[in-house]
């Protein structure tokens, strides 16, 4: 098996690990790294479970080659919150409730982190688009789409 | 109306900390993965491993053979076939590996030749006598009758008789977690960790898996990513699965399944195909119901019989009738089985009876919402059931959809738009459907309907809710912190909610049937009433407390009720029970009111309630493409006392959410037994684009058996949302739809039928 050695920054700390050439970015953040916040839900980018920034734009890391991300930025779920201080949009979605089983959580934070840093105020109707590839099976979206534009309003 | 509390186990699932099974892993870890059949019916004839196990990090093949206890019962559970495979995807064989990666290539590489059977795809195939057998000796495995009335004194008492044939499509939960479990062998028990929905279910079938006694196996709750009915049966199969890797190789065994195996072998919901046929007076006096229905229960029976005793019993919708006759078949197949899923039952005779009410209108030039207010049920009514109602709220819910969706303008403006722009690609359209739900398992389920829940309070005044209730998403950890918290009189803050662990917890049965506010709920308060009451006993003994005094418990202080100024601290009393020598133990356990069901006749006391609800849908129909838009979708549900609004508003909002895909775009489509859409790029679910406005109206109508006068909520609010949104289309295209789901296909065929009237 061919590996190579990934060097990366991973919620702003340089990280090196030695992994096969086919892994993807999501096999290394769980299944080397165990960074778990991250979830594997379908595979085939169609969920959004799998969504981390990669340079500030939202990816699906299921179908994200992890050797694209030698030398870049990623960010995922567990670098949101400060120690014990959640960020103010974890706050938005608690105070929406648009939470309920949580396994979509973390893409839908990383999809609208990524949308809050390059349009500020969106709209809704950009707030809709931006989560499209964030299945969500329990909330029905609608808690989710108010706790972004809540924190857009911030 | 409550406080707001926030979910109690929010922080977790925020932050990524929330472990999910797939998210544990143990030292020395081993994995497993499943070779399945690949033909829809025959017999194994052999099994060759020999290039599987030749591959590097290989450990070995395990089978039917592996078994100690149980490995299927026939119609039920096959953790591993012994050589009959009756559907594609039935589990014939494990291969363990030291990695996920090589456990999966390698089972690729086992080779299984079979004696193939013929196989049977079609209900109304599988029940003619030529067909091959999947279960015994029928492929009925039952039938299942109501009879209220005379049917036929019915339909000659009506003015009007109107007949419809609908059918319902097979759908999945489609919960984004795939189903994942671990095992960890220790020395006197087997330790699984999985997602279940029904715990106590799980660890029976491990430990008759195993073939040990229950309290050898000890279950204990990963995060659960949705469940929605799923996560039971085939839980039970993937638990037992690695328990016995575990228990061979003595190692912790990890087993996930890939999205396309989830699907795969994933339960299902039941696709029905029923007749209809159904008499009124002219005024709209609704006179005699037929219902005659089928339902595909796949390739082994699960609950089935269940599902269908509920269609039965609700098959006369929430509307006076007093002559019914339903029967529903309950027939195999040899596809992928069906189980639970967020309804039970109702979904598929909601969507049934709520078109054909629309088609009685149409024929009898009424309003559709009028011919509903005309026989909504009220209180002292006769259910088909020969039960006698009480609390009855569905004429409150249509007059509430009436009010909130602005009824009769939006039918006025809808109308005008479609004048206007008839040579435009854009029709509007509103329909709306309404319903009655038992809650809880009722007569069907008879002695499991019941849970415990303990409440401990600590010496520090904090306290632990035991559970074991399963939180699959939908809140029932903040349900009983809620309830605690309210008996009690103290802040939330102080109480936790512990891991589902069933060496710890009592038994609170499934969560299914939106039974677990109700059940569990009263459960928690019988456990916080007895800790009331052990405290009461000691402040009984101050000089203070007269005889027979009643106690508040509110804002952390016990005050006397008849003399306020007399009161102490919460904290100081339960300093007060502690120094006494006393304990401060709740146990609580709450069965479901008896029920009768008189399987011969037809009739009974099926549940101890019902719940009520109406929905109102407008749709936007390119019919140049056939696409569907949900313009607004208003959802009224009387959920009784409201023990966390906003939690009730979130339900809601995601039972629409999933009722428009059943409505619109979701169907496991079957080619002779093979799945040929098993991941999310086909099996298209509603994305945030695909919703509308989702506007929630809560209705709290006081519960007279719920826990703080609340009640279930849902699987109703997924029940009638296909009905609506299809009676929508069906009102934009001047053609009735009568079978799900209103793809782009279907609704341009109906587009032509339209036109052509």
């Amino acid at each position: 098996m061919t590996t190579f050695t990934l060097h990366f920054w991973l919620n702003n700390q340089p990280e090196s690990v030695e992994i096969p050439l086919t892994a993807t970015l999501l096999d290394v953040l769980r299944d080397e790294l165990h960074m778990t916040g991250t979830k594997r839900g379908c595979g085939i980018g169609e969920c959004g479970a799998c969504t981390v920034l990669l340079n500030g734009q939202a990816v699906n890391s299921c179908t994200v080659l992890a050797l694209q991300a030698q030398g870049q930025k990623v960010e995922t779920v567990e670098g949101l919150a400060k120690g014990e201080e959640l960020s103010s949009l974890q706050q938005s979605f608690i105070e929406e409730h648009a939470v309920q089983c949580g396994f979509c959580t973390s893409g839908m934070l990383m999809s609208a982190t990524g949308l809050l840093r390059q349009n500020p105020h969106p709209s809704e109707k950009e707030i809709r688009t931006a989560i499209s590839g964030n299945l969500c099976r329990c909330t029905g979206y609608m808690p989710i789409i108010k706790a972004i534009e809540k924190e857009s309003k911030r | 109306m409550f406080q707001e509390i926030p979910r109690v186990d929010v922080k977790a699932k925020l932050t990524g900390r929330a472990k999910y099974a797939d998210d544990l892993q143990f030292p020395n870890m081993i994995y497993a993965a499943m070779v399945r059949s690949t033909i829809a019916h025959g017999d194994v004839l052999s099994i060759d491993a020999t290039k599987a196990l030749s591959q590097d990090d290989v450990l070995g093949i395990l089978t039917w053979k592996d078994i100690p206890g149980l490995s299927n019962k026939g119609k039920e559970r096959p953790v591993l076939v012994e050589s009959r495979v009756r559907f594609i995807g039935d589990g014939i064989a494990m291969v363990v590996a030291k990695s996920q990666k090589a456990a999966r290539e390698a089972a690729k590489l086992v080779e299984i030749r079979y004696q193939p059977l013929a196989a049977v795809f079609d209900v109304k195939e599988s029940m003619k006598k030529t067909a091959g057998w999947i279960h015994g000796r029928s492929n009925v495995e039952t039938i299942i009758s109501m009879q209220h009335g005379h049917v036929e004194d019915g339909f000659e008492e009506a003015d009007v008789i109107y007949e419809e044939s609908v059918s319902t499509q097979r759908v999945q939960h489609a919960a984004i977690e795939p189903e994942s479990a671990v095992a960890v062998y220790q020395e006197d028990h087997m330790e699984v960790y999985c997602p279940p929905k029904s715990p106590f279910n799980v660890r029976r079938v491990v430990a008759e898996t195993l073939d040990v006694s229950v309290n050898k196996v000890r279950l204990i709750s990963a995060v659960v990513g949705g469940s929605f009915g799923g996560k039971d049966y085939d839980m039970s199969l993937l638990a037992s699965r690695v328990a016995l890797v575990a228990k061979r190789y003595q190692k912790p065994c990890k087993m996930t399944y890939t999205r396309e195996e989830s699907i795969m072998e994933g339960t299902k919901r039941h696709p029905y195909q029923i007749d209809y046929k159904i008499g009124a007076k002219k005024d709209g006096t609704l006179t005699g119901l037929s219902v005659q229905m089928v339902s595909d229960a796949g390739a082994y029976l699960s609950k089935s019989a269940m599902v269908a005793w509920r269609s039965c019993v609700e098959s006369g919708g929430p509307y006076r009738i007093p002559h019914v006759k339903t029967d529903i078949s309950v027939v195999y197949t040899n596809q992928i089985y069906s189980d639970s899923l967020r309804g039970f039952g109702s979904p598929q005779v909601d969507f049934g009876l709520e078109v054909v009410m629309d088609g009685l209108a149409e024929r009898l030039q009424m309003d559709p919402l009028a011919l509903r207010l005309k026989n909504a049920l009220q209180d002292g009514d006769v259910h088909a059931t020969g039960q006698v109602l009480s609390g009855v709220s569905i004429e409150k819910c249509l007059l509430a959809l009436k009010d909130k969706s602005d009824y009769e303008q939006t039918r006025k403006r809808i109308a005008s738009f479609n004048r206007d722009h008839a040579s435009g690609p854009y029709r509007l359209g509103f329909g709306i459907a309404a319903l009655h739900r038992g809650e809880a398992l009722g007569a069907g389920g008879e002695g499991i309907d019941t849970a415990g829940v303990y409440v401990h309070i600590e010496k520090d005044g904090s306290v632990i809710i035991y559970s074991g209730l399963s939180e699959v998403g939908q809140g029932c950890q903040t349900m009983m912190v809620r309830i605690v918290s309210e008996i009690l009189g103290i802040h939330s803050s102080r109480i936790r909610v512990t891991t589902l662990d069933t060496d710890y917890v009592p038994d609170s049965g499934p969560t299914v049937a939106s039974r677990g506010t109700v059940i569990a709920g009263n459960a928690t308060v019988l456990a916080a009433e007895e800790l009331k009451t052990k405290i009461t006993e000691v402040l009984s003994q101050k000089k203070w407390f007269k005889k027979n005094a009643e106690l508040v418990f509110q804002n952390e202080t016990i005050t006397l009720r008849h003399n306020p100024e007399v009161s102490v601290s919460y904290q100081d009393a339960i300093k007060m029970v502690f120094s006494q020598g006393e304990n401060l133990y709740g146990h609580g356990w709450w069965s479901a009111p008896k029920l009768v069901w008189d399987w011969k006749k037809g009739q009974g006391d099926a549940y101890f309630n019902y719940v009520y609800g109406a929905c109102g849908c407008e749709v936007k129909v390119n019919i140049e493409t056939g696409k569907t838009d949900i313009v607004r979708f208003v959802a009224v549900h009387d959920v009784g006392t409201a023990l966390n609004i906003e939690e009730v508003y979130g339900q809601i909002c995601g039972g629409v959410a999933m009722g428009i895909g059943y409505g619109l775009t979701e169907e496991v489509q079957l080619r002779e037994g093979k799945i040929i859409n098993d991941n999310f790029d086909t099996y298209l679910m509603p994305t945030a684009m695909d919703i509308g406005e989702i506007e929630p109206v809560i209705l709290q109508e006081h519960s007279a058996i719920g826990p703080l006068g609340a009640k279930g909520l849902g699987e109703p609010v997924t029940s009638i949302v296909a009905p609506a949104i299809t009676n929508a289309i069906s009102d934009a295209l001047q053609s009735r739809i009568v079978d799900l789901p209103a793809d782009l296909e279907r609704v341009l065929a109906h587009v032509k039928k339209g036109d052509a009237r």
